[in-house]
């Protein structure tokens, strides 16, 4: 999702840590160190993640002027995915076993060849098929202290969160209505009030049988 | 009270505080106000969904909250889980869904100036061409393309800035109301009038808005708190 075109999806999440003097240089090396190196065929790795300007998934020149602008921090969080349709792994991997097993004259083959040959498939297909791309936009209002990560999908929010702590070297602390409430200044009396609230509840114990107006 | 605990054990308070706001917004006609803001138009709109453990009714109407269905759902036990919510203020209309328990925002709609500037430029067609009284499949003029790139650079910058101003101005509206909830909450003022209140208006009953409207009167000035009141 982006957070440049369209109507915008995203969860708040706050930064309670001090930030040091020298943040911006030395958050642009950690960045440098995590961007996004795209998968090749040959590497073992079915998925890999890491850091793209913001917008733009393709693009990983991650200069300091287009990560850092006007207060704000901005990234995107590519994921590259080999995603090889299972029908057509299973029917080369048949193809590939049978030329084996012709190859070596036997009826059967070993459960290890059969892992090596379908890695040996796994690798040939992936030369001839593009991972899948995906992104996600990060930004990050240094002066507010607020991040917003544009997704609301589980599995790209954890690889966003565990990329942003292995960058940044912590874990921003994600918005609940406690959190918001802390931040508008809850008083002491107001506080202990919090801990001793119950959930207001409107049952009517005729309607929750069916017997409503 | 650890702060996990705080967080994840107080999570209907969100929920507690959409229903708030559709009260609010009924008993208001749609109009409610804070100190910072002033007078402005919030409504639930499109969408609502209530939920109650594995129970939850979703309502796609116009006006969701007005329907008998959602305040049964609500006399049923359950509460907004998320909802629509279309925010009028000064000339702006912004369009936004909240979810209840961690406060994220789906489809926030923004009437950017930006975005659209530039459009009436824009050929993107034949039909365009002909429309304007141009010759239709004309080659378009072209700028540098250097000049373009640091163009459309510092366009797409100034278009981000301007959709981070309006979030932020949006979030700052919706926190001023949490803000003002949470000084009606955390009083006594929850149980003696909100709630009482709550329960006519979900059975369909009518509310004395004057009587709620004096009770209410806490919000942003005198707090009594419930932990405060209950040591008296």
């Amino acid at each position: 999702m982006s957070a440049t075109t369209g109507s915008l999806s995203y969860q708040r999440f706050f930064v309670e840590t001090k930030l040091p003097r020298d943040f911006v240089a030395r958050a642009h090396d950690a960045i440098q160190k995590q961007v996004m190196r795209p998968l090749t065929a040959d590497e073992p790795d079915a998925e890999r993640s890491g850091w793209c300007v913001m917008g733009d998934a393709m693009d990983l020149e991650l200069d300091r002027e287009r990560v850092f602008a006007d207060g704000f921090l901005n990234l995107g969080l590519r994921t590259d995915r080999w995603a090889i349709p299972a029908a057509l792994l299973k029917t080369r991997l048949r193809e590939a076993e049978a030329r084996q097993r012709g190859k070596k004259g036997r009826e059967k083959l070993g459960k290890r060849e059969k892992a090596e040959l379908k890695e040996v498939v796994i690798r040939e297909l992936r030369k001839k098929l593009l991972p899948s791309i995906r992104a996600v936009d990060l930004s990050w209002s240094l002066e507010d202290n607020v991040i917003r990560f544009f997704t609301h999908n589980k599995k790209a929010s954890a690889v966003l969160l565990q990329l942003f702590q292995k960058t940044f070297g912590f874990e921003p602390v994600p918005e609940s209505p406690f959190t918001l409430g802390r931040r508008l200044g809850l008083d002491e009396a107001e506080l202990a009030a919090w801990e001793a609230l119950e959930p207001t509840s409107l049952l009517v114990e005729e309607a929750a049988q069916g017997g409503g107006r | 009270m650890q702060l996990v605990d705080l967080i994840e054990k107080r999570r209907f308070v969100g929920r507690e505080f959409l229903l708030w706001l559709w009260l609010e917004s009924e008993l208001g006609d749609a109009t409610l106000s804070t100190a910072e803001h002033g007078s402005f138009g919030l409504w639930i709109e499109s969408k609502l969904v209530l939920s109650a453990g594995k129970e939850s009714t979703r309502i796609t109407a116009p006006m969701p909250g007005q329907g008998r269905e959602a305040k049964e759902a609500l006399r049923r036990g359950q509460l907004p889980q998320t909802a629509s919510l279309h925010i009028a203020l000064d000339e702006d209309e912004t369009t936004l869904t909240l979810e209840a328990e961690s406060f994220a925002v789906r489809g926030l709609k923004l009437r950017t100036l930006l975005d659209t500037a530039g459009d009436d430029d824009a050929v993107p067609g034949d039909l365009v061409d002909e429309m304007a009284g141009r010759k239709p499949g004309r080659p378009k003029p072209k700028r540098p393309p250097a000049d373009e790139e640091l163009d459309a650079s510092l366009d797409a910058e100034a278009r981000f800035q301007e959709r981070m101003a309006m979030t932020h101005a949006r979030e700052g509206l919706l926190a001023a109301l949490y803000r003002d909830f949470l000084a009606l909450r955390l009083s006594r003022v929850w149980d003696a009038a909100i709630v009482p209140a709550m329960r006519r208006w979900a059975a369909g009953e009518e509310v004395d808005v004057a009587a709620y409207r004096k009770a209410t009167k806490v919000r942003g000035g005198e707090r009594a708190p419930r932990a405060a009141a209950k040591k008296r």
